[in-house]
């Protein structure tokens, strides 16, 4: 038995962030949080542990994600300036913090630029740490499905990483 | 850290052979360390995702999470019952044995109303009617009626006499 303010709500964050991922839209990524928390929380007395708490908001943030994102047919307009405030940025060098700025533009626009599949992965697996079995839980499909379909997703970051290398992007 | 340990790792890293704990320590060592000049090109996605995963919610968020929770907690909620066969079954029972109950008073109904006696025999002369307009049909309908009886008391007489003679006999 979990508590749901204590061990599912610090939890938000994740949700947020695949969703985003997946819609690059702020407004909608926060209505997609707020139904998986929900959903969550009429779920919370059947839940064991915090972990599986995780992974099931996760798959029902990808899940209403994968919906949002059938319904408006991939018409969300990639939104250039999430707020900046979103980064907590504990550096105060005015130096940094562009540098910070410039590098989050560049990872957005090649993370975004995958297809959906390989993006959550790379969300799931680079940004929030999960394992392979984690994954193929949450987004229902096999583990050699994640191990191949993450390896072609990391074979496009690195031609993206060595062409902006040669060439500057 | 080694650089040709890194470069390794990182090879590894792309080819999806490393597990999480390395792709941490790839990250760390992104972030906090001289990076090598021919490594230089991936400093940008290392440190980038580590960025990635800072991006969180606006503080007024947790308070509209509260508040549909409380709007949810006020809505009566559904409880689930189990409802046995037989429950579930009932009103076709009803059905059945409200139609059961009306073909019964039927049928009950009908026998009772048809076992009431036929037209009681009327033996008052003054309410007799005619029967036939033409006196000659009457008249052959009467000679008709006597005959037969003619008949039936011929063949009683018969088997009266047939009766006395066997009586007789066995005398």
């Amino acid at each position: 038995m979990i508590d749901f303010n204590k061990d599912v709500m610090p939890l938000k964050n994740k949700f947020y962030r695949l969703a985003l991922r997946l819609l690059h839209n702020d407004a909608e990524a926060q209505d997609i949080t707020q139904e998986t928390l929900i959903r969550l929380w009429t779920r919370c007395g059947s839940l064991a542990s915090v972990a599986d708490a995780e992974n099931l908001g996760l798959t029902i943030s990808y899940n209403l994600s994968r919906d949002a994102l059938s319904r408006v047919g991939r018409n969300y307009e990639p939104l250039e300036s999430i707020d900046e405030n979103l980064v907590q940025n504990n550096s105060q060098d005015i130096m940094e913090m562009l540098v910070a700025a410039d590098r989050r533009t560049f990872i957005k626009k090649i993370i975004n630029n995958l297809p959906t599949k390989q993006k959550t992965l790379v969300q799931l697996r680079d940004i929030e740490g999960k394992s392979y079995r984690e994954i193929a839980d949450i987004m229902q499909i096999s583990e050699e499905d994640v191990k191949i379909t993450l390896y072609r997703a990391r074979q496009s970051l690195k031609e993206v990483c060595k062409k902006s290398d040669a060439y500057g992007l | 850290m080694d650089c040709k340990n890194i470069s390794n790792l990182v090879e590894r890293y792309f080819k999806c052979n490393t597990s999480a704990q390395e792709e941490q320590m790839l990250r760390d060592y992104f972030r906090n360390e001289e990076v090598a000049e021919e490594l230089l090109a991936y400093k940008d996605l290392f440190c980038g995702m580590q960025d990635e995963a800072n991006i969180s919610l606006p503080a007024d968020f947790d308070a509209k999470v509260q508040e549909r929770i409380k709007s949810q907690k006020s809505k009566t909620p559904f409880k689930a019952r189990i409802i046995s066969m037989n429950r579930t079954l009932s009103p076709l029972y009803k059905a059945v044995a409200s139609v059961a109950l009306v073909i019964t008073v039927g049928v009950m109904s009908g026998k009772f109303w048809s076992a009431r006696d036929p037209e009681p025999v009327e033996y008052n002369y003054a309410n007799y009617h005619d029967t036939y307009s033409d006196p000659e049909i009457a008249c052959e309908k009467v000679a008709d009626v006597l005959r037969d009886l003619s008949i039936t008391l011929k063949g009683s007489e018969v088997a009266d006499t047939a009766t006395v003679m066997t009586e007789s006999k066995m005398k």
